[in-house]
Formats: C-alpha cells, structure tokens, sequence
C-alpha cells in the first residue's frame, strides 16, 4: 500500500489564496455569528471512499485518481468466441488467423498482451498465443517524437500472428502497474474453410 | 481446401460484461469477461488508478463515512466518522510528512456507546452535517461550535432558524424563526413546549425542548420524547419537504423499531418530540409485513424501501400529518431492497438491488438494469464476507465525468467492484485485492 509520497509531486496542492477566504474571526456584517471551528476552502477534491487493509490492518483513505490510468492491480479483457464468418456462422471449421490490427491511445510508456485463442479439436483443448506489445512500439529516437510523447493520438500496430483452430476469441491482459493503456478498436484478419471437416 | 478472407472488427461504444449467453452467441460489443477495465467514449482502457490513500485516523477504527459539507460561514469541512467520534481533515494536512495526526483532528469524542460498526446514514441539512448509525441517537455537528453542548443564550445575537441555546433554567430552547436576541435575558418558559418571544431588534421566538441530549464536541439531537429523555438514533436518514426523517429507528426505550418512520417539523431538524413541536411525528409501518432496509430521495418523493416492497412518501403540506404512505405494493414476496447499504441516489434517481434483478427507480417508474451481467453480480454478491455498499458517482474528478453506480462487494481476497455507467447503461467489473471497501465513495474537498 502507498501512502502519499511526502517526497513526491504533491497530487493536492494548497489552495491559492484569494479574496473570500474563510473568516478568521466573527464577521462584521454578522457580529454574532460564530466563526468555524477548521474547515477547508472547498477549492480542491477527490473521489475518497474508506477502505480497511487486510495485510496491515489499518483503516485508511483511498483516494481515485482520474489523471493517472496506470492501474496498479492486473486487468483481463476478453473479446467474445467467434464463428466466422459474422454474417453467417458456419461451426466445425479452422479458422487461420494470421494479423491483429490494433488501434490505440497513446497515453504513456505501457506493455500489455494481445492473445488469441482457438480451440483444438484434435487434443480437445484450448490453445494461446500471446504476442507482447511495448508502447511506443519503436523506440523514440527523433527529437519531436520524444518531445510529443506520449501525443494521446490514435496510433496503429499491425501485429504478425499464426493462429489455427475453431472459434478464435482475442483477450487483452495487462500487469498492474505496467502503464496506461486505451484500445479504440481491434480487429482479427484471418481466412476459414471454405467446407466442413465433419 | 480453399479458403475465405475474413475480418473480425471490435470498436466502441463497448456495451460491458454480458453473461446471459455463451460467449460464442454474445455480440462483438460485449465482453464475457473484464477486470480493471473502463469503458468510456468507445475505449478499452485500463481504470484509473487507486493506489494513493489518505491516513486513516489516529484510532485506526472503521471509518463509517466520509463527507464535506458547508457550514453556515461558508466554509468546507470533510469529515470522518469511527467509533471514537468524529474527525475533520485538518487544512494543513498536505504539510510532509503526512501522518494520521497531521491529517485528522478530533472535533470530538461519543460521550456514550454509539451504533455498530456499519456505513453510517449521514443528510447535509441547512448547513449542518447530521449522521446516525444504528445506535440511539441522532448526531449533529454544525461546524462552527467546538466545544458541543449549545452555546448559552446570549444577548444582542444573531440566530438562525433553529438555532439552540441553553437558557437560564438548563433547558435547550429552539429559534422558531431566524433574528437577533434582546438586550436582557428573556422570562423563559419553563414547560415542554412553551414559547418565549425573546424582544431583540428582530424578535426571535424559542420554544422550550427539555434537557440537552449528550454532546462533546457535536451533540446528540434526537431527543423524540423530551418528558422522560427517551432518544432515538436509525439506521436510515433522508430529507424530505424541508423536514429530517429517520427510518427502522433505535430507541432508548423500547429498542429498535424496524418498521417505524420519524420526522421533524419543517426546517428545525433537532425537534423530533411531537410534543415540543405538533410538526414532528411518528408512523410505524404496520400495515405491511417486512421492515424498512433503506429509504431515498428521488425529486419530491421519497422511496422507502422495504425487503420485499417500496413505500412511496410523498409531502401532503398539512403540519400534523405532513406525508402520505402509498405502499406501492405490500405482498410477501416482491421488489424491494436487500442490502441496506447497497442503495443509492442521485438526484431524480435510485437504485437498490431486489432479489431478483437491480432496478432504477425514477419519477417515470421502475426499470431492471441488471441486463446482460445480472447473474454475475449476484454470483459475486453471493460471496459477500460483508455489507455490500452502493454509490452513485457523477464524476471522479471535474475534468472526468463518469456518471456510473458503483456496487463494492467485499470478498475473500479484496473487493469486487461493479460498476454501472448510467449513460452507457453498461456493467463493468473492477478488483480491488487485500482491501475492503467499508463505506461510500464520496467526492470531498481536501483543500
């Protein structure tokens, strides 16, 4: 668990100060009122939800940080099994797929996985293929590029794959804390049978 | 054999986890599984991160809420409250290092036993943070006064409407009306109920409610039978036509009373005693055959939600008998809200989760919203180790709107969170690991 880094950026900076700020003392236009006992600007804030930590037993704050999409825990997102071709599901054939074209956001240096699964009729199992994708893909080498990075732009990646069996389902699976990451589309290129193999 | 060419295409607007069909029938917006996504404007992105935290308090007790609201000076507060009592986030707490100490003070401490360690039920109510949680009595603190008990009345004084002080005799006395005090000390009235015009330049007129409730620091307001110092604590707060309710109520004599609904009079959210002031009241839901498990407010009515119906509440604008109980249904079996803390509302919406779906409320009806990931939600809430609690959240940040329900259900190994984004009307899952969500999200000020 982190708590804020007292040596980092400060994610809640002080308040300026400006005309309005709360009253130190009973105001004059209301000589009886009381002033506040603490109290806060109401200039800054966050999303806070109370947490409790089961490893080291302490209640705490946990703070949702919307500017920072590097999530620290694993994630997984699974396509659906398809039946090519979509617009008529024709089931009991190899399919061979052999490129990914993914599109995304760049957000930040970030490593995920593109995986494809077919089931093997012959072993009756599920088989994976897992191709590993760095953000930026090349390495930054021209001035402009490192100073533009990451641009939040939409970029491409063709990515090389061989897949062969029934029914191909893509899934996407990242580490925790391994960079943010956004997919605008992806898309499976690939070539079926034309007969059954019944 | 030959071949044909084919293209399998996924772009946004992705629709969320769908499980009511295998995974080979779902469409290609859907998923069949997702962790630690967010789906928003037609991205596939990873969720937001969650890895700063604010210290807890010095106690390290479960924190039951945290709020912000706006005093009465116009000034901000953001409290917690444990079973110590509670605690304001200081204004130099970003100071390094950041420690529990630095970050939270004690406004103050329960002067008795208060409720168990649940979510507590917390209502802003003119300019003033009230919160009750299961125990018997109802608290409130208005951020200005620090030393608890009312102020004792003084001479030349602005007050507002419903204002206490304590008068000569002891007895808390009430500002029927907002004004400034006299220049000599009133002849108090010193019988329940009875009202004294207090002649400053804007006379103010108070009315007598008995003994003060127990207070340090904040103070205890639910004092529901002044003669012989019977307070009521609830389990559920809302407000409603300017008047405080409280709903399955906790009192000091008698116990909990799951069916029993407590209003105050219009504007004066510390008179709960019908006899201090007729506009206050009481009504025991007898007529149907479950107790309350939630109540909300959506737009002009209220919506108190029972096991297996709701109860439609709205305003009759009479004083004595100020609300009309419409059981929208009273059967044995049927829609209602099993999570006491699994409800939210947000403006002209609700939403709680009924034994058979989730459902929406709003002002054109009910609608289900459990859709395509139903079954998995109520897989995972079969998992509950505790109370599941719901939130609805219109934005994390003002520059990231995401209007989404958020249903945190505490398991095994951490949290799973299911997320509803009401504008996309899709369900997204998240996992929190070795960390249990205890109360509501809130956005608050921390600055």
């Amino acid at each position: 668990m982190q708590i804020v880094n007292p040596n980092g950026p400060n994610p809640f900076p002080p308040p300026p100060i400006k005309p309005g700020a709360p009253p130190t003392k009973p105001l004059g236009s209301s000589p009886g009122l009381l002033t506040s006992t603490g109290g806060l600007y109401g200039v800054n804030g966050a999303l806070l939800t109370p947490v409790f930590n089961s490893i080291t037993g302490k209640s705490n704050i946990l703070i949702m940080d919307a500017n920072n999409f590097d999530c620290e825990e694993d994630g997984e997102y699974d396509f659906p099994q398809e039946i090519p071709p979509r617009e008529q599901p024709q089931e009991g054939r190899d399919v061979t797929c052999h490129l990914v074209i993914l599109k995304y956001r760049e957000l930040g240096y970030a490593r995920f996985a593109v995986n494809l699964t077919t089931y093997k009729r012959l072993t009756d199992s599920f088989v994976t293929v897992q191709y590993l994708v760095n953000i930026p893909p090349i390495p930054l080498k021209t001035r402009m590029r490192k100073q533009s990075f990451p641009d939040k732009e939409i970029h491409t990646l063709y990515i090389p794959i061989q897949v062969v069996g029934e029914r191909p389902q893509a899934s996407i699976t990242r580490s925790g804390k391994s960079g943010p990451m956004s997919i605008t589309s992806l898309t499976i290129c690939g070539n079926a049978d034309q007969t059954p193999q019944m | 054999m030959s071949k044909t060419y084919f293209e399998l295409k996924y772009r946004g607007p992705y629709k969320g986890v769908h499980v009511e069909l295998p995974e080979d029938l779902i469409t290609p917006d859907y998923t069949p599984f997702m962790n630690n996504f967010i789906l928003k404007n037609g991205e596939i992105r990873s969720r937001p991160r969650q890895g700063l935290y604010l210290p807890g308090p010095p106690d390290n007790n479960p924190i039951l809420f945290i709020t912000s609201f706006m005093d009465a000076n116009n000034v901000y507060h953001t409290c917690i409250v444990t079973a110590t009592g509670l605690w304001q986030l200081n204004r130099t707490w970003q100071r390094t290092p950041i420690t529990s100490t630095k970050t939270w003070s004690l406004v103050g401490a329960y002067p008795i036993q208060p409720g168990p360690n649940n979510p507590a039920a917390i209502q802003v109510f003119v300019n003033k943070l009230f919160w009750t949680n299961g125990g018997t009595n109802l608290w409130q603190w208005d951020g200005i006064t620090s030393v608890g008990a009312p102020n004792i009345w003084q001479k030349n004084t602005a007050y507002k409407q419903g204002a206490q002080v304590i008068d000569s005799h002891g007895n808390v006395q009430v500002a029927g009306n907002s004004g400034i005090s006299g220049s000599t000390t009133p002849t108090w009235s010193t019988s329940l109920a009875g009202t004294t015009v207090d002649n400053g330049t804007t006379p103010i007129t108070w009315t007598e409610g008995g003994k003060p409730a127990p207070s340090n620091g904040f103070q205890a307001v639910g004092m529901v039978d002044a003669t012989n110092g019977v307070t009521a604590g609830a389990f559920f707060l809302i407000e409603l036509n300017a008047q405080l309710l409280m709903l399955n109520t906790v009192e000091s004599s008698g116990g909990n009373f799951p069916q029993r609904v407590r209003w105050t009079p219009s504007g004066l959210p510390t008179i709960w005693d019908p006899n201090v002031n007729i506009g206050a009241g009481f009504n025991d839901e007898l007529d149907v055959p479950d107790s309350i498990l939630g109540a909300m407010t959506v737009g002009t009515t209220a919506f108190i939600l029972r096991q297996n119906g709701i109860t439609e509440v709205t305003s009759t604008g009479q004083g004595i008998n100020p609300f009309n109980f419409n059981h929208l249904w009273a059967s044995d079996r049927g829609i209602g809200n099993i999570y006491p803390f699994g409800y939210a509302s947000y403006g002209p919406l609700g939403i709680f989760i009924s034994s058979d779906d989730i459902y929406n409320v709003s002002l054109g009806g009910f609608n289900r919203i459990g859709g395509m990931a139903r079954d998995a939600i109520y897989t995972d809430l079969y998992q509950a180790v505790s109370n599941p609690v719901g939130s609805i959240i219109p934005y994390y940040q003002l520059n990231y709107v995401y209007n989404h329900y958020k249903l945190v259900i505490p398991q095994d190994a951490g949290t799973k969170i299911w997320n509803y984004s009401i504008e996309e009307s899709s369900w997204q899952s998240e996992f929190k690991s070795n960390t249990s969500f205890v109360g509501h999200s809130r956005y608050c000020f921390t600055g």
